[in-house]
């Protein structure tokens, strides 16, 4: 159960964070009368983008659901949660859900076109927000200002928290297996 | 001690250690293996308590807050102290951690500056290791005394020929004995059996005597500094005599000796456990066990010879060698393999806590349905021993140079 919880949230992670490169290097590197950028912002590529950004969020959502519940509904005996568990959990769900109601919000405002239907979280929850029009304008201005906001302060907490495993976790695992490989006694 | 605000001192803590401290997200897998937490069920002395606690006390002398306000909570100081001091060291919570954590290496790293910050260890191993200094080995006893056991075993005849030293037949090979197996009178037939192996199989092999030093591991364990001073001294004595080989009936100084003092000096010579040496003869055709010992016998892996130096083999190939004897497993081996407690200076911090995971492993061995207990490891043999005559156990706990010795048809 707890491998399934962080794969979940892990692969959510990772998928999340190379859409966001993909982004940037639309941004920054790829020419935008290159073929490549003509795909992926016209093109199908954009469609499947799309698809991928909900499905790796929904991953991630799902994984820090079932971490809440193991966490604090069913207490597995081998956890021992403190305020550091805590906070690091809800920024991560708040963030996931703060992302999806601004996905939603933004859909509602969108001319409505098939495609949009590849966001198929983010075209479910946008039935709640139709038919508000300039309300919802506010509303996804004050979200994305929070989503902005929580992911800088995240970033900011990032050292001081147990998200530096993130970094830590993964170097130690091959500092070691480096350490043992030159010992001879490579445990894996 | 000093209290609790005393500093640890962190420049005494390697980067590559503090490192770690992060890796450790608190997931409770070693929780979930630590022998001493299933004994007490005392969150404070898992490693990641340990680790969660330290953190909070070098982040309030070091950090920002602690510009502000450098008190640490006494219960803080208090249950770190107790997590790091009343653990044995085993290296079991290294092998299941998902980080892989090198968590020994960080307890030992901790406990050298705590040492040096008067912040420990606990005043029982700080007597401990004041004596040992003192003495040269861990029970008071003169150093002319490292001899008894000889004379001993020549009077009683368990002792089949007088070893000679090393320093007058200049073998190539040298048998270090050990303290435990030298001085306690209950262990020392293991140095005995060893001598009359080695003499039956023909080896040349000397004896230091009464000028064999103790490897000083114990304090290495428990973090005072000396052992670097006292290692240098013994490493350049050791080269001095010559050898080619070294072999040690000890797990605790098989492992000082191989796995700490390269991080002293450079050593002129090959370290061998006694186990893997006995491997070696036999499968040199240079040790044959022709007496059948019938029954079955389970193996204990000494902690300081398997999860710290990856040799769970050799001891067990002795074992299969012996004719009539069955090998059968117990639950938790090799890797897994749950500590007797007697390491990392905890049947000094707490003995109640170290015998009572001698009888937990005692206990495991009964469920085999073995006759024989065996380890190759004075200190574990010693501690199981124990915890058999606590659990008022029949299994029969029983040193592998015993088994060996029986099988070539030595000390019947």
């Amino acid at each position: 159960m707890r491998w399934s919880v962080h794969m979940l949230i892990f692969w959510g992670f990772i998928g999340l964070i190379s859409l966001s490169a993909i982004a940037v290097a639309l941004e920054t590197v790829i020419p935008e009368s290159s073929e490549t950028a003509r795909y992926m912002l016209y093109g199908e590529g954009h469609n499947i983008y799309k698809l991928a950004g909900d499905l790796f969020g929904l991953m991630l959502l799902l994984g820090l659901a079932a971490a809440f519940l193991r966490r604090f509904i069913f207490r597995a005996q081998q956890l021992n949660t403190d305020i550091y568990d805590t906070t690091t959990l809800i920024f991560l769900i708040l963030l996931v859900l703060t992302g999806f109601i601004l996905e939603a919000m933004r859909i509602s405002l969108s001319a409505p076109v098939p495609e949009l239907q590849y966001s198929f979280v983010g075209y479910r929850l946008s039935g709640i927000f139709f038919s508000e029009g300039e309300w919802v304008r506010a509303a996804a201005s004050v979200t994305w200002t929070l989503h902005a906001f929580l992911t800088a302060t995240l970033l900011a907490y990032f050292p001081h928290s147990k998200f530096m495993h993130v970094i830590n976790s993964p170097v130690e695992i091959i500092l070691n297996a480096s350490e043992e490989r030159t010992r001879g006694d490579l445990y894996i | 001690m000093k209290n609790a605000n005393s500093h640890i001192p962190v420049d005494k803590l390697s980067p590559r250690r503090l490192m770690c401290l992060d890796a450790c997200t608190r997931c409770g897998e070693c929780q979930n293996w630590c022998p001493v937490y299933s004994l007490t069920e005392n969150e404070k002395v898992t490693p990641r308590a340990k680790i969660k606690n330290l953190k909070a006390i070098l982040k309030a002398q070091n950090g920002f807050w602690g510009l502000f306000k450098s008190e640490i909570p006494p219960d803080t100081m208090s249950d770190f102290l107790t997590g790091l001091y009343e653990c044995s060291c085993c290296n079991q919570c290294h092998f299941v951690c998902p980080s892989r954590i090198d968590t020994v290496e960080l307890w030992e790293n901790v406990r050298a500056a705590m040492f040096i910050s008067g912040l420990g260890p606990i005043p029982e191993q700080r007597t401990f290791c004041q004596n040992l200094v003192k003495y040269g080995n861990p029970f008071k006893k003169e150093q002319s005394a490292r001899a008894d056991w000889i004379e001993d075993g020549l009077q009683d005849g368990t002792l089949l020929q007088r070893p000679e030293l090393i320093t007058e037949n200049k073998a190539s090979v040298l048998l270090f004995i050990g303290c435990t197996a030298t001085f306690d009178e209950k262990v020392n037939k293991i140095a005995k059996h060893t001598v009359n192996i080695l003499s039956k199989a023909g080896i040349k092999f000397g004896i230091l005597g009464t000028e064999e030093n103790c490897c000083y591991g114990k304090l290495r364990r428990m973090g005072d500094p000396t052992f670097t001073q006292l290692a240098q001294k013994n490493i350049e004595k050791l080269n001095d005599l010559g050898i080619d080989t070294l072999v040690s009936a000890c797990a605790g100084c098989f492992k000082t000796l191989y796995s700490d003092y390269p991080k002293v000096g450079r050593q002129k010579y090959k370290i061998y456990h006694l186990s893997e040496y006995l491997d070696m003869l036999i499968r040199q055709g240079q040790i044959k066990f022709e007496v059948p010992v019938p029954g079955q016998v389970t193996y204990h892996d000494p902690c300081l010879l398997g999860r710290h130096n990856n040799i769970y083999d050799a001891p067990r190939h002795v074992i299969e060698a012996i004719p009539g004897m069955e090998l059968v497993e117990m639950e938790r081996v090799r890797q897994f393999s749950r500590c007797c407690g007697v390491g990392g200076g905890l049947k000094i911090a707490n003995h109640d806590l170290q015998e009572a995971a001698s009888v937990r492993r005692i206990k495991d061995a009964e469920e085999t349905g073995a006759e024989y207990l065996t380890t190759p490891c004075p200190t574990c043999y010693a501690g199981l021993l124990g915890g058999a005559l606590k659990a008022e156990s029949q299994i029969k706990v029983i040193h592998m140079a015993e088994l060996a010795a029986r099988s070539m048809g030595i000390n019947k």
